[in-house]
């Protein structure tokens, strides 16, 4: 969604509502009902599912001295609502509330997204994919869609790591790309090659399953189908450019299984949309129905527009004496992805660029 | 244009000088003067000085794509932030130290003088040895000698300064090096030249 330079705190809001508009008309186009829900709910709900949520929950007494809580997330709560075997499609666009553990702050988080629950597997994935890919876009600017499959990872190292502690070092390996961590782990060497092979996947989504083909022994087969039906459909729909296959994001293994996906905007430092396929939260409510949903974090985006430089184009490229054809290319991959460029022969003063890069690093 | 935060001090004069051989120097770092960020647009760099507790702030908030820290701030801090490559440089262990002859009587709390509270509780909750933190900023050796506590946790590289404090090592708790962190959503955009800075660091190390 377009947005005029030097936007200010009101413009911001009024950004904030447009887009707000555009991703519920979005969910609407595709037969998902708004879900409301309450601020104030019984703490007991939430205090055996503590690990699910990484932040603490606000508490407080009600009149009868009865333990509530303010609403700390929007899916748990989709989950407790819904009928077991019922075929559930919600968007929804609410705050919730939590303390952050490190510094103890509370924070009111506006959360729009929505939950596909039941139905069979393949097509729920595929459109809620597809929908939060359409979400990246209606923000606007530069993104990226990071895909994995965390049933990879669990099909990878069954039987193999029962250690509770190891399996949190694989995880933690994994998602923070460390290979060389690897070496320490106490695993068949064969399962070690194949982690480094998740943590330094290629960037491009084509040549990620390539290389998870190579290490596949038969086991993976399911999982990596998967992964390249999902992509397969991204590209299709025109995101070729933005969609990863990556497995650093994957979710807390307790709660959440199969895709798990996450998406960043160019400039925001976090994630500002993530979600995945969550049955085992699903199974521990009682319910045998799968689901599948994303969050989008409008919040994480209010420091971009805030911070966001004057600048004349988002990229400089320094082009040197590399023929036309292959300038022209460049400047259109990047104007593909969303940029504004300026190709010159070599970096000048005096003009504000995002950053500058050189052609040869458009190359990938 | 790719930012990296250094840190000031010995480790970020070493990393910087293994980042100017592979093609990412900045003249003006090499100056004698007091700026704090500095930038070369012809080789898309900019580097900016923080102090070496503080770059995994910077990077995990995107301040700057990447930087190099030491394992024993990641571990005390645990930012959201990638870790791509050790760097084997400013190799030493993050040690409990207690002076010569202490023996842990296990009657009361162990008081345990600090700068990396975190670990320290996680590693005394792991052994149900109960603690009470002293947080301190600097020269920790001191803490047991003045009686302020009765061990420290801190890191060791020599073990020259714990012996001249009358000190030794009695538990060494983890190893630490340099790191090469970078910001997970700048890792998405600026992949390719991240890479290429890695493989030159990882070529160097």
């Amino acid at each position: 969604m377009a947005r005029e330079r030097g936007d200010t705190m009101t413009e911001y809001v009024e950004w904030e509502d447009r887009v707000t508009h555009a991703l519920t008309d979005l969910y609407r186009s595709y037969g998902y009902g708004r879900y409301r829900m309450e601020k104030f709910e019984p703490y007991e709900l939430y205090s055996e599912h503590k690990n699910y949520l990484k932040s603490s929950v606000i508490t407080f007494p009600d009149s009868s001295g009865r333990l509530m809580a303010l609403r700390p997330d929007v899916t748990m709560s989709v989950v407790r609502a819904v009928a077991p075997d019922e075929e559930l499609k919600v968007y929804y666009s609410e705050n919730v509330f939590r303390q952050e553990r490190d510094t103890q702050e509370y924070r009111e988080i506006r959360q729009i997204g929505l939950e596909y629950i039941g139905g069979e597997t393949g097509y729920p994935e595929a459109e809620t994919l597809l929908l939060a890919a359409r979400s990246l876009e209606c923000i606007g600017g530069p993104f990226a869609l990071c895909i994995s499959n965390m049933d990879l990872v669990a099909t990878m190292t069954a039987g193999h790591t029962q250690d509770p502690e190891v399996m949190k070092r694989v995880l933690q390996a994994i998602r923070r790309r460390r290979p060389h961590t690897l070496k320490d782990l106490p695993v068949p060497e064969d399962i070690r090659e194949k982690l480094r092979t998740l943590v330094t996947l290629p960037g491009r989504a084509e040549d990620a399953v390539a290389a998870l083909r190579r290490m596949d022994d038969g086991s993976l087969t399911p999982p990596i189908d998967e992964l390249e039906t999902v992509t397969g459909v991204l590209e299709e729909a025109g995101f070729g450019e933005q969609i990863r296959v990556d497995f650093s994001i994957l979710n807390d293994t307790d709660y959440y299984n199969g895709i798990s996906f996450a998406g960043y905007m160019d400039g925001v430092p976090k994630a500002v949309l993530s979600g995945g396929r969550y049955d085992s939260l699903m199974h521990r409510f009682g319910k045998p129905q799968g689901g599948i949903g994303f969050a989008v974090y409008l919040g994480e985006l209010e420091r971009r527009l805030r911070t966001r430089p004057e600048t004349d184009a988002d990229i400089l490229l320094v082009c040197g004496s590399a023929p036309v054809s292959e300038i022209l290319s460049a400047v259109r991959k990047l104007t593909e992805e969303g940029y504004t460029v300026r190709a010159c022969r070599q970096a000048s003063e005096g003009f504000a660029a995002g950053r500058v890069i050189r052609l040869e690093e458009v190359a990938e | 244009m790719i930012s990296i935060a250094l840190p000031k001090g010995r480790l970020g004069n070493s990393v910087y000088s293994r980042l100017a051989a592979i093609g990412y120097g900045c003249p003006e770092m090499e100056e004698d003067n007091r700026k704090l960020v500095f930038e070369d647009a012809g080789k898309g760099v900019r580097y900016i000085l923080v102090k070496p507790s503080d770059v995994a702030v910077y990077v995990e908030h995107g301040a700057a794509d990447v930087g190099i820290v030491g394992y024993d701030v990641l571990l005390e801090t645990d930012p959201d932030v990638f870790e791509l490559l050790d760097l084997n440089i400013g190799v030493c262990s993050v040690c409990v130290a207690a002076p010569v002859g202490f023996t842990d009587t296990r009657q009361a709390p162990l008081r345990v003088a600090t700068k990396y509270p975190r670990t320290a509780k996680s590693h005394y909750a792991g052994k149900n040895r109960a603690i009470e933190i002293i947080p301190l900023h600097g020269s920790i050796e001191l803490a047991p000698i003045v009686g302020l506590s009765d061990v420290i946790v801190d890191i060791v590289e020599t073990g020259t300064t714990l012996k001249e404090n009358g000190l030794e090592v009695t538990e060494r708790i983890v190893g630490s090096s340099a790191r090469f962190i970078a910001n997970k959503s700048s890792y998405q955009f600026k992949r390719a030249s991240i890479e290429a800075m890695l493989a030159g660091l990882e070529a160097e190390a």
